[in-house]
């Protein structure tokens, strides 16, 4: 049988580049759509790089099982999940541990910002598919499923902009790939409400050091400006062709 | 400082709009220490006699358009001595995704009193109703002549009824005469019948 003798390959190569020829502080090309799907409330797709993310949104609307929904709020309901030719191998189309998890992170960071106090006894339902895996999927979907409950028309108090920063070969990368992510010594995602400067997901793994983490900080945030410009200009430029409304 | 240019402006979610002494939060809108900022996307309106800024969004969602609703379609679910559940499909121009659910109170159904909401509308009427509030469940009436069931079915044969005076329906297959709140509201279409 044929054993691969797989070993950590190097990850800031001579010139200062990364293995996909990008600079320590590049992010990976970006793409942005929304209002693509017909039948949902709102829906947008966000590509970065390899990865893809559709969205779709759906409410407010009422809560089945009645019992719960909340008298004072609506209740928010995040499905993240990877379709199984998101992957290399097959992906069981199950919702995994891994997936069940990153649906409750993104619920929370898209608590922090949609206005649920204004529907109350209704529920809003996004559902994330990944149609494309290749490292950072959950800042992608928390970012695409933010474009799509702004564009439901649903009041939210900012856009939500994530990017992830970590540490390869002891330098400080912005956006890691799957090298990086597989072989790195830390991987932090952040997302952040850039016009209110809050942040509603951080997560570590691996290991910085006080000054590292807050470098970190400083280069995940030049990122996430350069998102969120993205994230608007993407609305803008769809509702701009909107006359008036009733 | 809200100058003539910013009125109509397009804005996103977490667009600073003014200070809370300026204009008060509006429509769309939200306040966070003593700031407005805009809610949605969409178009800011300054209210310049009742100093209030609003946004008004270019897409509406489901619970401002029932808010908004003048007429409802639904369809009785069910019945009980004094209610009646309905599904609510549409309400005005708009379809639901999925339908929300309404009640409708046998006083809420003429300004006369009724013994039992089977003498105004029985399972699978169709009717068009106007919402109460836009709590959901939707309370709902049929007060008024445009409001009331468009079309029902016999509880009998579950064949079409037709009108024959303002409150008697008869089924066009068995004969069965039954009572019905009707509605004055038909579906015409311009050269339709």
């Amino acid at each position: 049988m044929l054993t691969l003798q797989v070993q950590k390959p190097k990850l800031i190569l001579e010139d200062g580049r990364r293995t996909d020829g990008r600079r320590p502080d590049e992010m990976r090309p970006i793409k942005m759509e929304v209002g693509i799907l017909k039948n949902a409330n709102g829906s947008a797709i966000v590509e970065m790089g390899k990865t893809k993310v559709l969205t779709a949104v759906y409410g407010p609307r009422e809560m089945h099982p009645r019992h719960l929904a909340l008298p004072d709020r609506a209740v928010m309901r995040v499905r993240y999940h990877m379709t199984p030719f998101s992957t290399d191998d097959r992906k069981n189309p199950s919702l995994s541990r891994r997936e069940i998890e990153i649906s409750k992170v993104i619920r929370e960071a898209l608590e922090a910002a949609v206005l649920a106090e204004t529907f109350p006894r209704t529920t809003i339902d996004v559902f994330s598919e990944v149609l494309q895996a290749d490292a950072g999927t959950r800042l992608v979907a928390l970012m695409s499923a933010s474009l799509a409950v702004a564009d439901a028309g649903i009041p939210m108090r900012d856009l939500i902009a994530g990017v992830a920063v970590g540490k390869a070969d002891g330098t400080l990368v912005l956006d890691l790939n799957e090298e990086e992510d597989m072989w790195g010594e830390a991987d932090m995602p952040i997302a952040m409400m850039p016009s209110l400067s809050q942040v509603t997901l951080l997560q570590l793994n691996g290991n910085f050091t006080p000054e590292e983490f807050r470098a970190a900080i400083q280069l995940a945030s030049k990122g996430i400006e350069e998102l969120y410009k993205l994230q608007k200009e993407t609305l803008t430029s769809k509702y701009s062709a909107y006359k008036e409304v009733n | 400082m809200v100058t003539q240019l910013d009125q109509g402006n397009i804005v996103l979610p977490g667009t600073y709009l003014s200070t809370i002494e300026e204009f008060m939060p509006g429509d769309g809108t939200y306040d966070k220490q003593g700031l407005v900022y805009a809610g949605v996307v969409g178009r800011t309106f300054y209210d310049m006699i009742n100093r209030k800024v609003n946004v008004i969004g270019f897409k509406k969602n489901y619970m401002q358009t029932l808010k908004k609703a003048k007429s409802l379609i639904g369809v009785i679910t069910s019945v009980d001595e004094d209610m009646a559940q309905v599904y609510i499909i549409a309400a005005d121009e708009t379809r639901f995704l999925r339908p929300f659910s309404g009640v409708l109170h046998s006083s809420q159904v003429s300004q006369k009193r009724l013994e039992q909401i089977t003498l105004a509308v029985r399972i699978g009427d169709i009717i068009r109703a106007r919402p109460l509030s836009a709590a959901v469940p939707l309370p709902l009436t049929i007060k008024g002549k445009e409001f009331g069931v468009l079309v029902a079915h016999c509880s009998q044969c579950g064949g079409i009824m037709k009108k024959i005076d303002d409150e008697h329906v008869k089924c066009s297959r068995c004969g069965q005469v039954e009572n019905r709140k009707l509605s004055n509201f038909t579906m015409v279409k311009k050269h339709g019948s």
